[in-house]
């Protein structure tokens, strides 16, 4: 569970999969949707591999992705989103207004 | 999806259910209706469960279009869901029998079973998404596709897992024996859900049928 809090708590991570809800994606397109390096990315599908929200096959050169969330993963996913867990505000990590008093 | 091996043990389960229901009318017919506080009904209730979710379960193994790869995990998950569910349904048979032969059943002990089988169907549902998407030879909307099918398998397990926890949650909230209002509105509301879920595979089929012609 430590791997699925640990996925889920990157914005990118987390768009990714929203991407994947959608349909499975190559990981050529899913790079289009976004501005890092693909090396990067790549470390991020390691992640969501690692933690088995992603499945990946194979074909010749591409690698087509696969979402592969169960229920609870699922609704953790959207949990995180709504919360906006790890979202950068101004360079910073949101606070609670708690925790910034 | 289950294999043979584990359908001859579901079976096997589900003969033991019916023995014990026989034994039960046995019973009854011998000692008379009015002191034999078991109803056969109330008794057969276990095995035709059993019956249906093995049933069930097997056919969309014989149904299924996909390879050995693809089967394994839902072999390993049928498993998992039959033999456990039936098992389970044999121990709660045998506590519903056991005070007929004078042999009181704690019921923490009933209402310790009852959560156990409702976290090991909850855990089920919960894992569905992940197993992978195999089409079956006749299902209503015909195939989904690989865009489809896994949605419709998401939100249908999630609809489920919703369903099932309010039932545990007014199972708990209310007395131990649920009344006849209660079930009837689990059997409606189960029913509402087998509706919706065709109606929608349906549609996702046309909207694949539709996408795919256009495709070509």
């Amino acid at each position: 569970m430590n791997l699925v809090f640990k996925a889920l708590s990157d914005p990118t991570r987390r768009r990714i999969l929203q991407l994947l809800r959608e349909r499975p994606m190559t990981a050529g397109e899913l790079a289009g949707h976004f501005d890092c390096a693909k090396p990067t990315l790549s470390a991020h599908f390691a992640v969501l591999r690692e933690a088995d929200l992603v499945e990946s096959e194979k074909a010749g050169t591409t690698i087509t992705y696969s979402l592969k969330v169960s229920v609870l993963e699922d609704a953790l996913l959207s949990f995180a989103e709504t919360v906006g867990v790890g979202v950068r505000a101004g360079g910073k990590l949101k606070m609670s207004p708690r925790r910034i008093k | 999806m289950i294999d043979r091996k584990t359908t001859l043990v579901c079976v096997l389960l589900i003969a033991l259910m019916l023995g014990a229901a026989a034994i039960v009318a046995w019973n009854g017919e011998a000692i008379g209706s009015v002191q034999w506080p078991l109803s056969l009904p109330l008794v057969l209730v276990f095995p035709v469960c059993s019956t249906l979710v093995t049933a069930a379960l097997y056919s969309s193994s014989r149904s299924a279009i996909a390879d050995d790869a693809k089967r394994e995990p839902w072999y390993r998950w049928g498993r998992f869901l039959s033999i456990s569910y039936c098992a389970g349904m044999l121990l709660l048979q045998g506590m519903q029998i056991a005070p007929g032969f004078g042999l009181p059943v704690p019921s923490p002990v009933v209402s310790t079973l009852r959560v156990v089988m409702a976290i090991m169907s909850l855990l089920a549902i919960n894992q569905m998404p992940k197993l992978p998407w195999f089409e079956c030879r006749s299902s209503p909307g015909g195939e989904l596709g690989p865009v489809y099918g896994p949605r419709y398998v998401r939100i249908v397990s999630r609809i489920a897992v919703l369903f099932m926890l309010a039932v545990f949650a007014c199972g708990l909230v209310a007395s131990s024996t649920m009344g006849v209002r209660a079930v009837a509105c689990i059997l409606l509301g189960t029913a509402l859900i087998v509706i919706w879920s065709v109606i929608w595979r349906r549609h996702l089929g046309h909207k694949w049928r539709l996408e795919r012609g256009g495709a070509n």
